[in-house]
């Protein structure tokens, strides 16, 4: 099966950035002397730019794509894979949304109202302004960097590069048209981004080539964007191999073979309609010039692109990567290199110099407690935790602001309870947020009291939303809870009815209860009934309030169990900082392996064997062992291993006994049923018919020969059992576990 | 990125370190095609358009009016990336040298996973 990671244009691409190792060339002006094969290029894992160039087009002509190798020249940056100037495409502004269309101006609008500003002190502004200009130069604040990205880009054009506009570099350029690729784009080997023709930062391209020909650009020293890539017009691209026959024809005109096959293809040629610049094939000497003439391109000589799938995962050549962006670091990881499932971390700093970092983003895979990411933001104090979906307790998403609030997400229908979030500001508030798909219940809301020195802090009110159910009247229909526990206070709200602008309330305390009805039609409640639905509430309250506490304890529980995950997985990371060797490398053992990663599963269960392997047989002396033994615990001591050897020898003669005593038992209840019968048989003797005899004397036959059978039993039982008290007592002397028996 | 010292020749110490007599025929010699291909290359560009520039013996014949015509056309034009040497020292026309490939496991690689999946289950049978 082919890898799909390697089937569209920019995963090949990131591919081979990352897989290979650039180096730039030694001589940047001149083209290199050797360019080995790509497969050589994989293997190594190294190569310069023409190298990486020849392997991604490889690659992308072997899945499809119209691929071309462009050999040109490239700015320093480019050509040294400097992306510092480039912002990290993660951080980049999302590409603003179209702007919505304005709706047509309607004839009666009302129209916006004039904006009333004063001239004079626009003018007094644009003074201040141009006289702090010249400061404001001097001294740009900070962060400025992240509020006008474009402005490194020029600083760093002001180093005047002595060979700009000839270095030497190679990229790949995918026409569109094959696999759907609707506009033609080059890709950047050295880093794997994707240009459009337009925005490439290429200064010029010298020639193109693929498998099928080798063009060279006759349309001078233009820049990429402005050049045609209509590759068969002779005049701006020159061919090495004539494209179509009929070209052919044009330089062989004398050559018979040719026009008796140009005949037979029944093909129109042009004769005299000869390009003015097409530099074809010269029939020179007699003896080539059948060949050259249909001269098509001799097989690769290289040999396949040879690729493993765990180098193809493993990506980077070394264990890990690190690209410089413009005020951030991206470091790159292979999966299941680290202990803690690190695949990429982004650092970000507010500062050009790199020296204040701010944010940190960090990536995980295969985690077992399902972590996917964490951001940490030190200006904030913010940490945001992301879960993939399967952990326990359906959390999706943990943020936490250091010292004022903390947010529980959790994913959707993935609870019982629906609970979807809660937020939590330390000493105010606490929301609790529900998908109202079981129960009616959307919100639970609990504010705190000051806290008091010495005590936690107390609930002072709660509050509790419903949504509207249909069937139910809204008069009766609660949309709103209030409990306030401060002042001894329930209130009740209900939902509005149709077309209502005002809506029932009810209230309720020891002092009294007030009732507001929006129907005057409907009737009002008795004092009874309002008795009744306040014990009700009260039951509610106290209801509400374990549920609350209960979710506390919950969250509290994640909290504790998060940090005991991080304390385990950084503990295995001090222990050793990187599994990855060169090819045989260990599984981590704190993630976890898709049981369709046959390679690392199959790891994964021999490690399993191995561990079964190593600890202490259970038999039938382990229940009576004083503790677990294990190869490294020290043994047993010789008071315990006399105690467990008697402890031993004392069940098995329990049991023996046991096993005699039922046998016996058995025997009694036979004899005692034979004797009892013929007792009865020898008293009714003169009455009897013959066939009453014949089951007398059947039932008797039977009687004996059960115990007989017994009679043996309970002999050969009582022979074994001192052989079988025997066995074990030798076996017990000769068990390693007891050795301190012997001494 | 590496510093600029251990850059020079890296691409050299790599090929040093290479077995020329392991590497695949292909890779060590040109078949007539090649050779054809190459000399027609080279009578087309001219062997000073061939970067690196020192040529081999292909060129005398096959310049003819080609050469001219392109070197009087372009003869500002620098060197052109056409024929340069493989890892063998053995010079290639360089659309010879992408090899279009579709990655996929290597074969090796699967028959070692059938084998130890014959191992772990012999009903599957043996391939041999």
């Amino acid at each position: 099966m082919p890898y799909t990671e390697l089937y569209d244009y920019d995963k090949c691409a990131r591919f081979v950035a990352q897989f290979i190792a650039y180096e730039p060339l030694d001589l940047p002006t001149s083209l290199p002397a050797i360019l080995p094969s790509p497969a050589t290029v994989m293997d190594w894992q190294a190569g310069d730019s023409f190298d990486c160039a020849q392997l991604l087009c490889s690659l992308l002509l072997g899945v499809g794509y119209d691929a071309y190798v462009v050999s040109g020249y490239a700015p320093k940056a480019v050509v040294l894979a400097d992306q510092s100037s480039v912002i990290l495409p993660a951080l980049r502004p999302a590409p603003a949304a179209p702007p919505a269309e304005s709706p047509p101006p309607k004839k009666y609008a009302v129209r916006p109202r004039k904006a009333l500003s004063s001239n004079f002190l626009k003018q007094r502004e644009a003074e201040i302004a141009a006289a702090a200009h010249g400061d404001a130069t001097a001294l740009a604040p900070k962060g400025q960097g992240q509020s006008e990205p474009a402005l490194p880009a020029a600083d760093e054009d002001h180093q005047v590069d002595e060979l700009q506009g000839r270095r030497v570099h190679a990229w790949v350029l995918v026409l569109a048209g094959k696999r759907m690729l609707e506009a033609s784009l080059f890709l950047e080997p050295t880093t794997g981004s994707s240009y459009s023709l337009s925005s490439a930062p290429y200064r010029t391209i010298e020639s193109v080539w693929n498998t099928s020909n080798y063009w060279v650009n006759l349309q001078g020293p233009l820049p990429p964007a402005e050049l045609s890539y209509d590759l068969a017009a002779p005049a701006k691209w020159e061919g090495l191999l004539a494209e179509s026959e009929s070209e052919l024809v044009d330089d062989n005109d004398d050559d018979p073979t040719l026009a008796a096959a140009e005949l037979a293809a029944g093909r129109a040629g042009t004769p005299g309609a000869e390009p003015p610049q097409k530099v074809g094939v010269e029939a020179g000497a007699s003896a080539l010039a059948a060949d050259r003439t249909r001269m098509d391109m001799p097989p690769a000589w290289s040999a396949r692109i040879r690729l493993d799938r765990e180098r193809l995962q493993a990506r980077c050549p070394a264990a890990q990567r690190l690209t410089t962006y413009h005020t951030a670091h991206l470091e790159q990881f292979p999966p299941y290199s680290r202990e803690d499932g690190l695949v990429e971390r982004m650092t970000i700093f507010s500062d050009i110099e790199m020296e204040d970092a701010y944010e940190v983003r960090e990536s995980y895979r295969n985690r077992k407690d399902k972590l996917s990411s964490r951001t940490v933001n030190q200006r904030e104090g913010r940490t945001v935790e992301t879960f993939e979906p399967g952990r326990s307790r359906a959390l999706r998403e943990l943020v936490s602001i250091e010292g004022s609030r903390r947010e529980f997400r959790y994913y959707d229908g993935a609870r019982l309870d629906g609970l979807m979030s809660r937020t939590e500001v330390f000493g105010d508030k606490t929301t609790l947020t529900y998908s109202g798909d079981g129960s009616t219940l959307t919100q639970r809301t609990a504010s705190y009291a000051e806290a008091s020195p010495g005590s936690g802090p107390t609930v002072r009110k709660m509050t509790e939303r419903y949504r509207r159910t249909d069937e139910v009247d809204a008069e009766a229909d609660v949309a709103k809870r209030t409990f306030d526990l401060a002042n001894g206070v329930i209130k009740v709200r209900y939902h509005f009815g149709q077309d209502r602008v005002t809506r029932s309330w009810r209230t309720y305390s020891k002092q009294g209860h007030r009732v507001v009805q929006v129907d005057p039609f409907s009737r009002t409640p008795t004092d009874t009934e309002l008795q009744e639905e306040y014990a009700q509430l009260q039951q509610a309250e106290r209801e509400s309030l374990t549920q609350l506490r209960e979710t506390d304890r919950q969250a509290k529980d994640e909290l504790t169990r998060r940090a005991d995950e991080e304390a385990v997985i950084a503990e295995a990371m001090d222990e050793d900082e990187q599994v990855f060797g060169d090819g045989n490398f260990a599984l981590p053992r704190h993630l976890s392996v898709s049981a369709y990663d046959t390679g690392r599963s199959k790891l994964v269960l021999s490690h399993d064997e191995t561990e079964e392997v190593a600890e202490v047989p259970r038999d039938f002396l382990t229940p009576f062992l004083p503790r677990q033994l294990s190869p490294e615990a020290p043994p047993l001591t010789r008071e315990e291993a006399l105690r467990v050897r008697d402890d031993c020898l004392r069940s098995l003669k329990d049991r023996l006994v046991e096993r005699a005593t039922i046998v016996q038992s058995r025997l009694d209840e036979e004899n005692a049923a034979l004797s009892k019968r013929q007792t009865t048989f020898q008293r009714n003797r003169d009455h009897m018919d013959p066939r009453e005899e014949e089951e007398y004397e059947a039932f008797c036959q039977e009687a004996m020969f059960r115990i007989q059978i017994l009679e043996q039993r309970l002999e050969r039982h009582t022979e074994l059992s001192l052989h079988k008290y025997a066995e074990l007592d030798t076996r017990l002397r000769s068990d390693l576990r007891l050795a301190a028996l012997a001494g | 990125m590496a510093e600029d010292g251990d850059l020079v020749n890296a691409k050299l110490s790599r090929l040093a370190e290479l077995r020329v007599e392991e590497m695949p025929d292909a890779y060590r010699v040109n078949s007539r095609k090649e050779e054809l291909m190459l000399e027609c290359v080279i009578a087309t560009f001219g062997s000073s358009y061939c970067a690196p520039a020192h040529t081999s013996a292909a060129n005398g014949r096959y310049v003819g009016k080609f050469v001219r015509h392109f070197s009087s056309l372009h003869p500002e034009r620098p060197p052109l990336m056409l024929t340069p040497c493989n890892e063998c020292g053995r010079r290639k026309f360089v659309c010879t040298t992408l090899r279009p490939t579709q990655a996929r496991p290597a074969l090796t690689c699967l028959f070692a996973r059938h084998r130890s999946a014959t191992r772990l289950f012999p009903g599957l049978g043996a391939v041999h």
